[in-house]
């Protein structure tokens, strides 16, 4: 009796854990805030799971979109998603590739994870399941595009590496890469250009009278742009007051780095961070009643959710960025703009700097598609590679004044921009050829003199 | 010099309240739980619902701290029952895995539940940016108002342990099981109680964090390890070390954060940490175990 006892509790805790398990299962999937306008493309679909008869019978257009849906990094991959999502849409409800009877676009959206070393193997098994797929939108994250590389070469398919900015990503060989945004060192400089800018025109201090304060996390992407900024200040012969990196993931508390940047009368800061840290560093500032000038570095600086967060005080920060979506050459394009507002009233947010990049090239693929009449790997790679700022509206989209491919498979004429909260709303400053706002006081929000 | 302990110290606070809640469950069953930060995040996820189902926006989250301890301890008895029991006093490593294995189902299962984008609870920016400047000292608001919880429930803690009934069965059962079983004390009820406990003292850690952070689903992994190291830096099993050792990981990292680099306040934090137990094995306030 006693044993029947005993078994029958073991059951009953068996069971909760079940249920326990089931239940969180079953909630997600109701409640998750992935996008999904369309079947096709929810995570759930990963590794290319979604086969579906139509595309068997020949009568869809199969683009996959390669990032990171769960991880640290999925912030970056909802954006994406969202964003390839909201292209692909736009596409089919034009009638899709008018050129292929109006051959409808699918999204296949590959969840890489945001570990690197177990990144590869989805989409080995996407590809695999798709031999049909045109391109690869993604990855966005540099270590992730360096083992996908491999990859794109082996199945002979192009990847679109949207926002990642790694140099070593097409100086590595591969043959089917096209690095649109530009290298991560370059972030760094504009920074500083963007700061003799503001010193020239309205500031009263000049560039060696000013106290600069780094602030980043110690990944590749934080120590790559810290050391671009650097390098940068060496040239002018000018020196870093504070230079602070901080282990990924791990600040609790950034008084100590914010008294230490109070102490070196550090006049501007310059942080490379992602939204948690980003958000614990402007708490910080605000608590101690100290309001340097804020230059971010991109990322969590220029995403909605921080905007959110901060409320009002997001006015006045700067960041650099690849994209803006009222960069000049992305106003320029019409179709672009109609595609950023049916993202605005699809998803509630604007194409930030890791949307929009990844529309773009969603575009540009499915544009070349349309002008070829072909889904063939090879002619589309040689038609994105031929493209340029003068032949193709998408290449034009991309912040640049001559855009076009290098040998290498990046876009040569790639510049970072500069931009500004502006109304709760990041708006293009800086270079003076892509601004769409003129620059604000941070203190005042009113326009500079 | 004073500004910079003075931040330790607010931070420690933080620590130390995620630390006490890991040395009830140390004290009472023996085992270190390895899913005490996450426990932390679903506090956090407690207090994002309700506060966006209860209460008007831009009002202080800590109205809800008693219905986030009633939810957290529910939650810790179920944790408990399901899982953690069926391994004390079983086995000497099992509940290792077994809270790690718990670990990944919190971070995972919620991650599942609210996605892993970064929330937040709309706090008015005078209690999120808030601050109030003595003598030239500035306290932030949300770290003042974290501290002096943490010291009243550390205090309640105190309480609950030396003049209660449950405490003192508790103190019984952690001494030795058969002899306060044997002297009427039911262990299982004290096991759900202090598991219940140290749950709750994570659900109010993350309550009092949620204006100080972004609500995401790894978020409780920070805390942990910083938590375990202070339970071993106070001596583990002990209330009062707990807390302390919170604090002096606190001031620690703010010292070296500001007079050094942020990066190297790790090293720190550990370097003091092995200099306390070459000198103290058992930590500040450890007492060692008579082997027989």
């Amino acid at each position: 009796m006693m044993k029947m006892k005993k078994q029958t509790k073991k059951f009953l805790s068996m069971l909760l854990t079940a249920a326990m398990v089931l239940s969180l299962a079953a909630c997600g999937q109701k409640g998750a805030d992935s996008p999904a306008p369309s079947d096709s493309s929810s995570p759930s679909d990963s590794a290319g799971a979604n086969k579906t008869d139509s595309s068997a019978a020949g009568d869809t257009v199969k683009l996959i979109l390669y990032t990171s849906i769960t991880g640290s990094g999925s912030t970056t991959g909802t954006m994406q998603s969202q964003a390839a999502q909201a292209a692909v849409d736009y596409v089919n409800s034009k009638g899709g590739i008018q050129s292929m009877n109006g051959a409808q676009v699918e999204l296949v959206i590959v969840d890489s994870g945001s570990d690197t070393s177990a990144a590869a193997l989805p989409l080995q098994r996407a590809l695999q399941e798709n031999p049909d797929a045109v391109a690869v939108i993604g990855h966005a994250t540099s270590s992730i595009c360096l083992v996908e590389l491999e990859v794109l070469q082996e199945y002979e398919i192009l990847g679109l590496t949207t926002s990642a900015s790694n140099s070593a990503i097409s100086s590595s060989g591969c043959e089917w890469v096209f690095q649109p945004a530009p290298y991560a060192q370059v972030f760094g400089a504009m920074q500083i250009e963007f700061l003799e800018y503001l010193c020239d025109n309205y500031w009263d201090k000049s560039l060696e009278e000013l106290n600069i304060g780094l602030v980043y996390e110690n990944s590749a992407w934080g120590t790559q742009n810290a050391e671009g900024t650097v390098d940068t200040l060496k040239e002018y012969g000018l020196k870093v007051a504070v230079d602070e990196p901080y282990e990924a993931g791990s600040l609790t508390d950034a008084t100590s780095i914010i008294t230490k940047m109070m102490n070196a009368d550090v006049d501007v800061i310059f942080p490379s961070c992602y939204e948690n840290d980003a958000k614990i560093i402007m708490t910080a500032c605000q608590s101690l009643n100290y309001n340097p000038t804020i230059l971010a570095g991109g990322s969590a600086f220029t995403w909605p959710s921080l905007a959110r967060d901060l409320g009002d005080l997001v006015n006045g920060i700067y960041s650099t960025d690849n994209f803006v979506k009222d960069q000049s050459y992305a106003v320029k394009n019409e179709a672009f703009m109609e595609l950023s507002e049916q993202y605005e009233k699809t998803y509630g947010d604007f194409l930030s700097g890791q949307g929009g990049p990844t529309a773009i090239c969603t575009m540009l693929v499915l544009d070349l598609v349309d002008q070829l009449k072909t889904t063939d790997r090879t002619a589309i790679r040689d038609a994105v590679f031929a493209a340029t700022s003068e032949s193709n509206k998408w290449m034009a989209t991309f912040n640049g004044e001559n855009n076009m491919v290098d040998e290498n498979g990046h876009n040569a004429s790639a510049t970072p921009i500069v931009l500004q909260w502006q109304n709760g709303l990041p708006t293009c400053v800086y270079p003076v050829a892509s601004a769409n706002s003129p620059i604000v006081d941070p203190n005042t929000l009113q326009p500079y003199q | 010099m004073i500004q910079v302990i003075i931040n330790g110290l607010l931070i420690g606070a933080v620590y130390s309240l995620i630390a006490v809640g890991l040395t009830m469950i140390h004290g009472v069953m023996k085992i270190v739980n390895f899913a005490q930060g996450e426990l932390l995040m679903v506090g956090m996820y407690v207090t994002y619902v309700l506060y966006g189902a209860f209460v008007a926006e831009g009002s202080a989250p800590y109205f809800l701290i008693v219905p986030v301890c009633i939810i957290m301890f529910l939650f810790g008895a179920l944790v408990f029952k399901v899982s953690v029991s069926h391994v004390v006093g079983k086995s000497e490593t099992s509940y290792i895995i077994l809270t790690i294995g718990m670990s990944y189902l919190l971070r995972y299962g919620f991650q599942m539940i609210f996605g892993s984008n970064y929330q937040s609870i709309p706090v008015s920016e005078s209690l999120k940016f808030g601050s109030i400047t003595i003598g030239g000292i500035v306290f932030t608001t949300t770290r003042l108002i974290a501290f002096f919880a943490a010291l009243i429930f550390t205090i309640f803690v105190n309480y609950l342990l030396s003049s209660t009934d449950i405490g003192r069965a508790m103190r019984a059962t952690s001494e030795n099981k058969t002899v306060a079983t044997s002297l009427g004390v039911n262990a299982k009820i004290v096991y759900i109680v202090a598991f219940g406990l140290g749950t709750v003292f994570a659900g109010v850690s993350g309550l009092l964090v949620t204006p100080l952070y972004m609500i995401y689903p790894s978020v409780g992994a920070v805390f942990s390890t910083i938590a375990m190291s202070a339970m071993v830096l106070g001596g583990l099993g002990n209330i009062k070390g707990a807390m302390i050792g919170g604090m002096i990981i606190g001031v620690v990292e703010a010292l070296s954060s500001t007079y050094l680099t942020t990066n190297v306040s790790q090293i720190f934090i550990n370097l003091v940490l092995i200099l306390i137990l070459i000198f103290k094995p058992y930590g500040l306030f450890g007492k060692g175990v008579r082997i027989a």
